[in-house]
């Protein structure tokens, strides 16, 4: 085409050619000037949304515009300049967390607030020739949004709380100021426990007390960047730094953060708190919650914020403030999250222990394992507070287990189905060690608290395998149960073949061995078809 | 020429409004449902416990006396490709890589689904298919005239056609082992399968056999049986522990049977190929009589009007022919009178001259 043209108009062809380099140019340009934000930019955490003024009541004239806060913050600090730039200070000293206004008094002065700010301070540095933002409509209100958003939500876990109270001496007033406040007898017991952020500061700004969002930006950013403003080592002062999950899988982490300390019991008896005479229900459970401080990141995976215990919310009807949840669903239920039942069951997800409990029924517990728990060993109402502290010393006792040899087959040869390919031998022994004692740098069931509370006996351990065979009963054969395939009258069995493939393979995938590749990793091809 | 175009939109409207007025019928008609024949067959492909052995296609392939593949059967070579069934396949099983929920690949297998109401059974017009009570789709190709039109009309492209048999193709797709399971056996391809991944059974059986999977197991699986509802129901029923359309299985075939998107039309046939006929010829023939009496009657009119011409004419010659004779007749007599008087002059001028 193009040497078409440069045959039929030839004297154009200069021209065009030099217009063509411009082009060209402009093009390099643009990419070598966008090129760290080019498409396929994977999300950024530090995106404002600027669509607060629909709360304003009106619907937004043009598309809301993605505001990219480190970037500015990056540039105002080239410049030597800090956050008031675009922030300014309430009476109370500290910034507003709007830009350039401490409230919204209407639609069009917010909107007046934006353009005559942003434009004004783009088109001053566009003056200067300095690097510069849109100051056309369209470059910000974009339709079609320009990057997405993936920041992560922001919280404390006991690693970081734990390098929060190092860094301030063990001071909690310096965040909890709640000890600060209080003045009477309450005091002694506050300055003991101080309370979860969350317990005050909630989702949304409630009539004197800010959102958790706003106190913890407040709260955080400012002591961070005072410490940066003395020189001192400090936390993040860029949304990135809390928020962008690469930076939070980078942070320091303290697989044993030592315990937070507010007088809280080492074993709680859990029970509804009722004493009814005659009432019959079931008995109270002994809950090591120490051991379970170790087992969460954080005290709000099961409390939700509120340092109190379960029953305070949820009663045996459920209550308004137990968002209607009662107590045994707080605790049973498969639906919720943060119920006990539902964490143990997620822990069945792990590889070492989903290559037996994936094939069983999902959210079924057996009516044997509510003993484990409600176990019997104390007395049905619950004892007072320091009687119950120095009763519950012990937790519910791990079981140990025992294989010794003789009392089962080392190697099991399956071999009833020979045709095609040969029998397979089974080592026995080291499925049930590999099971016990852990493979791969996995824990067996031994090594965990957990399996070791759940597995109450040997057979219990069995039962991976030998399924439905009673406890304390020899495992009857396979071929017991397992015969020809789709029996009209119990389709969902399988067959002897389909069950021995089931489990085999289908434990070596659960369990994260790649061992089985093909059908030759266990059987050895029939002789006669060779 | 304008009369007649008139005329021919006035038949075409005629005709619409009589095949308008048989559409409340075929609605009623339309308004039944079939859900398969009780008691029918099928198969559970669960793809979560496929772990792609092609166990089954070398089953297939034995049990229906295919010719031998390039590849072995224990080659997974054959997996990098997505494969289609064709001549000699009836059956293969794909891998998804990647799709898995630990990111691991996923097998599915792929042969003909043995819809309930099948679209290839609907646009054959030979019905060389036939939905068996047992739930096998059985193709009949003695009567096949090679059309292919079941081939474009399956929702997932599945049958197979013959195009290197020069002389007598036939479309090739998966009977569900129909003569298997005549003699009380199951499908090669599930007897092979040592997973189980393949259940077979009355299909009644498999859908409660699938929600209880689904019930006891909702992390493992999709919440969705496909199959049971697609294209108003297959034989074959798959379950999954990832979106269907990432293991290659349509998720926009809708639930809508194929027969009922064609009836409409289809339904019209009769209607325009019985009725429009007769209508036309009737309208034909009365048009023919009309013109045939108008012919009849300008004919008698063009006689009655020569008749009356040719008589008055007649008169008027007469008449002239008598004005005629008598003018001759006067012309005589005063020919006659002048010569007498004529004669009479010169008789008398002789006489004075004598």
């Amino acid at each position: 085409m193009e040497s078409m043209m440069v045959k039929t108009h030839r004297r154009r062809t200069w021209p065009q050619a030099a217009g063509l380099l411009i082009l060209l140019l402009i093009g390099l340009m643009a990419v070598d000037l966008y090129g760290d934000e080019a498409p396929g930019d994977p999300g950024r955490a530090d995106l404002i949304t600027l669509d607060g003024m629909k709360l304003l009541r009106h619907e937004l004239e043009r598309a809301p515009v993605q505001f990219k806060h480190d970037t500015h913050t990056d540039v105002i600090k080239a410049d030597g300049l800090d956050c008031s730039t675009c922030h300014l200070s309430e009476t109370s000293g500290r910034l507003s967390q709007k830009f350039m206004r401490l409230a919204d008094e209407n639609y069009e002065r917010t909107m007046e607030v934006y353009h005559s700010n942003c434009i004004g301070c783009h088109q001053r540095r566009l003056d200067n020739d300095q690097e510069s933002g849109p100051v056309t409509c369209g470059d910000c209100h974009r339709r079609d949004p320009e990057y997405t958003d993936n920041r992560q939500p922001m919280g404390f876990d006991h690693s970081l709380h734990a390098r929060h109270i190092a860094a301030t001496h063990n001071k909690c007033e310096s965040c909890h100021h709640e000890i600060l406040l209080t003045e009477d007898e309450e005091n002694e017991e506050a300055k003991r426990k101080p309370s979860s952020c969350r317990d005050c500061h909630l989702k949304v700004d409630s009539r004197d007390v800010p959102s958790m969002s706003r106190s913890a930006h407040w709260a955080c950013l400012d002591c961070h960047r005072q410490l940066d403003a003395a020189g001192k080592s400090s936390g993040p002062s860029r949304c990135a730094g809390c928020h962008d999950a690469a930076k939070q899988a980078a942070w320091k982490i303290d697989p044993n953060p030592p315990r937070l300390d507010r007088d809280q019991p080492d074993n709680v008896i859990v029970s509804s708190g009722i004493q009814a005479p005659g009432a019959h229900r079931m008995k109270p459970v002994r809950f090591p919650h120490k051991a379970h401080e170790g087992y969460t990141d954080t005290c709000r995976a099961c409390h939700h914020g509120h340092m109190q215990s379960c029953s305070t919310c949820h009663t045996l009807d459920g209550k308004h403030q137990g968002a209607g949840i009662t107590l045994e669903n707080a605790f049973h239920s498969f639906k919720l999250d943060g119920t006990c039942i539902n964490c143990h069951e997620g822990s069945k997800k792990r590889p070492e222990c989903a290559g037996c409990h994936a094939p069983m029924a999902q959210n079924e517990i057996p009516q044997s394992a509510c003993t484990v728990c409600h176990g019997g060993d104390q007395q049905g109402s619950p004892t007072p507070k320091n009687a119950q502290e120095a009763e519950a010393g012990t937790a519910i006792a791990a079981q140990t287990f025992s294989f010794s040899p003789g009392t089962i087959p080392e190697t099991v040869l399956i071999d009833s189905l020979e045709s095609k390919y040969k029998g397979s031998l089974f080592p026995h022994r080291k499925v049930i060690d590999a099971l016990l004692k852990g493979y791969d740098g996995k824990p067996g069931v031994a090594a965990s608290r957990l399996a070791a509370v759940f597995h109450r006996t040997n057979d219990t351990l069995c039962q991976g395998c030998h399924h439905n065979t009673p406890v304390g009963q020899l495992p009857p054969s396979c071929t017991s149960c397992h015969s020809a395939p789709f029996d009209e009258n119990n389709l969902n069995r399988p067959g002897l073949k389909g069950a021995y493939h089931l489990q085999c393979v289908g434990c070596h995938q659960k369990m994260g061995l790649d061992n089985l590749q093909g059908c030759s990793d266990c059987h050895k091809p029939h002789a006669s078809k060779e | 020429m304008d009369r007649s175009r008139r005329k021919l939109l006035k038949l075409f409207a005629a005709a619409g409004a009589t095949t308008a007025l048989a559409q409340p019928a075929q609605a009623a008609s339309a308004n039944k449902h079939f859900d398969g024949y009780p008691g029918s067959y099928g198969v559970l492909h669960d793809t979560t416990r496929c772990v792609g052995c092609r166990s089954c296609e070398a089953a297939c392939n034995e049990v229906n006396n295919l010719p031998k593949p390039d590849k072995p059967f224990d080659d997974k070579s054959v997996f990098e490709e997505k494969r289609r069934t064709k001549t000699g396949v009836f059956t293969v099983v794909n891998r998804y890589d990647g799709v898995g929920k630990d990111g691991g690949p996923v097998y599915r297998k792929l042969q003909c689904n043995h819809c309930l109401e099948p679209a290839c059974g609907n646009v054959c017009f030979v019905h060389a298919f036939t939905k068996s009570p047992e739930g096998a789709v059985v193709y009949d190709p003695s009567v096949c005239v090679g059309c292919r039109y079941c081939l474009l009309a399956c929702p997932w492209s599945l049958p197979g056609y013959e195009y290197d048999n020069a002389f007598s193709p036939v479309v090739v797709r998966c009977t569900m082992c129909y003569p298997r399971i005549k003699e009380g056996k199951l499908p090669g391809c599930v007897e092979a399968c040592p997973m189980e991944a393949l259940t077979f059974g009355k299909r009644d059986d498999l859908i409660k056999i699938a929600r209880d999977r689904i019930e006891k197991h909702p992390d493992r699986y999709i919440d969705h049986i496909y199959g049971e509802k697609e294209i108003s129901g297959t034989s074959w029923l798959y379950l999954s522990g990832v979106p269907f359309d990432k293991i290659g299985l349509s998720t926009h075939v809708g639930v809508t049977p194929p027969p009922k998107l064609t009836a409409g039309a289809l339904g019209a046939v009769p209607m325009v190929v019985g009725l429009w006929p007769a209508l036309l010829t009737g309208v034909w023939a009365i048009n023919k009589r009309k013109e045939k009496v108008a012919a009849q009657e300008q004919a008698e009119a063009v006689k009655t009007a020569i008749d009356q011409t040719t008589t008055k004419a007649n008169a008027d010659l007469d008449d002239y022919k008598k004005k005629a004779e008598l003018q001759k007749e006067k012309a005589i007599d005063q020919a006659v009178k002048k010569a007498l008087a004529e004669a009479e002059k010169a008789r008398e001028q002789a006489e004075e001259k004598a």
